[in-house]
């Protein structure tokens, strides 16, 4: 793979050289991604969100500021994925329980260009970050048995999550997901103002 | 009372007035200890403008004293030494050889054999033997490093700067373009990287100075800690090396205060500091691109001259003695950090840097001290060589312990070169030699403590 430096070091050897003050030179060129296509990375990412199934965990939490505590029992899932390559979209039915209460019953989606950033975090994290952007940074929580979540933020505050089990799982949806946004023109994009 | 000396400022007393004088500091130095408990021997004395004093005894013994009266330096028969206050020998210098004690106690050895060959020993098994050698009929330095059981060579080729030729790194190989490119740009998603390492003795030992990053979300960044990594790991098996054999008679005296700027506690390396490498390592990888598709200008692409910008930080590699701008003394060890204060003057042969993350006992941070160009050279060199190893193991590692997959384009196979001679053979008796420079460097100290102890007027064995 390397290229031997032969005839670099001849001609380097040739001079000794004088060298003015600093010369300017381009970034190296970006290499073409070879990965999977768009279409085979968005059947891997929906087959395996459609295998996940529903998710339970207890989160218990402690309030430092007034030393209060308690804990909730979840199950979460996203069922029905249907990952559209062509329209570089996601779909999903999410539902969540809460100490036996639905809470949320519905049909969401988003477009993959619109994803600027795929984060992996355990739950803890994620309920750490949770709290803290709702104002209560106070509270710590945690979460039995351990998962993983793929945050997919857009812009704004507005996101997407998946629940995982399986931290080896999360992360490789994670990367195609990533792969996915590449491929679809999102990612990362400077803000205009 | 005395005589103007040949100094601007010195004065050179008289018989009965140095030995006034001598008795004077002798008296002076009843508390201390080691090298600085010896009485020093009667001479003829010349004060000098900093300070100082010279005593010039019997059997051409020259002592250097401090004004606190501790020994600064010695020198005999074509021996210099030179003492830290605490007592510790800093240095000894010889026609052929010098070595040098950092102030962790570290021990380098330069040895000029007659031949031409310059020997450099950092520790048992460390070091490298350089040598002129003559490849495609031209003559170039190639470096041959020991490093444990591992021997491999690097070149150099001589590069103008400032007046002054400086040995630049030259690659061995370069990578593809589109690697190179790989390396540039972010990766989409954080990489988790556990190094190997983590749990080795010398990263424990750097406690919080150094701490690498659990998720890499570029590959300069990851770069950096590999490099961070290098430069502090050499380290620590010298200072093991330097613990394991401490320099001859080096009963140290921490009474005295060290006379040099010394920083009370760690400082680490931050994140801050170490996106700044993470961006200076993208930009070498510009240059590194630029000059492997640039063969006449690829010296001029990846020069000094390219980094010396004011704020650029350099990764000390090396124990150093350094001055401050006011005059004081202090030390860098491998893995501090140094900022580039302003571009040298165009004559200049030397520069400024300030001190952005240091150890414990080193120079502390926000001081502004001042390195040679070579010095800074060597530094670049070791950036340069420790980013392609950095590169390499990038390249057999991506898509494994979490590390991203690199495109195909940018795993492409280069054409490879017409045939070609291969370069010289790294000399088979490089060992042997690392360690005859440590022999002689034993016998060189050894021979200094000696004569430096040699108490009261009488001149040691040797100089009749």
């Amino acid at each position: 793979m390397r290229k031997s430096a032969a005839l670099v070091l001849f001609v380097l050897i040739l001079c000794v050289v004088a060298i003015p003050q600093s010369k300017p030179v381009a970034p190296p060129p970006k290499p073409a991604d070879s990965g999977p296509t768009l279409e085979v990375t968005m059947r891997f990412v929906e087959d395996k969100l459609n295998e996940v199934g529903p998710i339970s965990y207890s989160a218990t939490w402690q309030n430092h500021a007034d030393n209060t505590s308690g804990g909730n029992q979840f199950t979460v899932a996203a069922t029905a994925v249907e990952a559209d390559a062509g329209a570089c979209k996601i779909a999903y039915h999410w539902r969540s329980v809460r100490d036996g209460q639905t809470t949320r019953d519905s049909d969401y989606w988003f477009m993959l260009n619109a994803v600027r950033e795929v984060v992996v975090r355990s739950g803890d994290e994620h309920l750490k970050k949770v709290n803290e952007d709702a104002g209560q940074p106070q509270v710590e929580a945690h979460v039995a048995p351990p998962h993983w979540v793929v945050v997919l933020r857009r812009g704004g505050r507005s996101e997407n999550v998946f629940v995982f089990k399986d931290e080896l799982m999360a992360n490789r949806v994670a990367r195609a997901i990533t792969h996915a946004v590449d491929l679809c023109g999102g990612g990362k994009k400077d803000e205009p103002f | 009372m005395g005589a103007k000396g040949a100094t601007p400022g010195s004065f050179v007393l008289t018989p009965s007035g140095s030995r006034d004088v001598v008795n004077q500091v002798n008296g002076s130095r009843a508390g201390f200890k080691g090298v600085n408990a010896r009485p020093l021997p009667q001479g003829t004395v010349t004060t000098r403008p900093d300070g100082h004093l010279n005593i010039a005894a019997s059997g051409g013994r020259r002592y250097e004293v401090r004004p606190n009266g501790t020994l600064a330096g010695f020198s005999h028969n074509g021996t210099d030494a030179r003492f830290r206050p605490d007592g510790r020998l800093s240095g000894v210098h010889t026609a052929n050889l010098d070595v040098s004690r950092g102030v962790h106690g570290e021990r380098t050895v330069v040895l000029r054999r007659p031949d031409n060959t310059l020997v450099v020993r950092s520790g048992p098994r460390m070091g490298y033997v350089q040598r002129n050698v003559n490849y495609h009929g031209v003559s170039y330095t190639q470096r041959t490093f020991i490093v444990g059981d591992r021997v491999f060579t690097r070149n150099y080729v001589g590069v103008r700067y400032h007046g002054m030729f400086l040995p630049q790194y030259v690659p061995a190989a370069y990578f593809a373009p589109t690697f190179y490119g790989w390396a540039y740009y972010p990766w989409g998603l954080p990489a988790p990287y556990r190094w190997g390492w983590v749990g080795a003795p010398w990263y424990g030992a750097y406690g919080g100075f150094f701490v690498v990053s659990p998720v890499y979300p570029s590959p300069a960044l990851w770069l950096t800690d590999f490099y961070l990594g290098q430069v502090m790991s050499s380290a620590y098996q010298m200072q093991v090396a330097a613990d394991a054999s401490p320099a001859p008679d080096a009963a140290l005296d921490g009474s005295i205060d060290s006379g040099q700027m010394a920083a009370p506690v760690d400082t680490p390396i931050s994140p801050e500091l170490k996106q700044a490498i993470a961006d200076q390592t993208q930009q070498q990888l510009s240059y590194e691109n630029a000059a492997s598709q640039n063969s006449v200008q690829a010296a001029e692409l990846t020069g000094l001259p390219q980094v010396m910008q004011p704020g650029h930080l350099f990764v000390a590699d090396a124990p150093l003695d350094v001055a401050t701008l006011d005059g004081q003394a202090c030390s860098l060890s491998p893995g501090d950090l140094i900022a580039l204060v302003g571009v040298p003057a165009a004559d200049a042969v030397a520069a400024n840097l300030t001190v952005s993350a240091s150890r414990q006992g080193d120079c502390p941070v926000n001081t502004t001290v001042t390195l040679s160009l070579d010095q800074l050279q060597e530094m670049q060199n070791s950036f340069r060589a420790n980013l392609d190893q950095g590169l390499q193991t990038l390249h057999d590692q991506q898509g494994q312990n979490g590390l991203p997959k690199a495109p195909a384009s940018a795993l492409a196979d280069v054409p490879p070169p017409p045939a070609d001679v291969p370069p010289p053979p790294p000399p088979a008796d490089a060992p042997a030699m690392l360690d005859a420079a440590a022999q002689q460097a034993d016998q060189a100290e050894n021979g200094v403590t000696q004569a430096v102890n040699a108490t009261g007027d009488a001149p040691p064995p040797g100089s009749r």
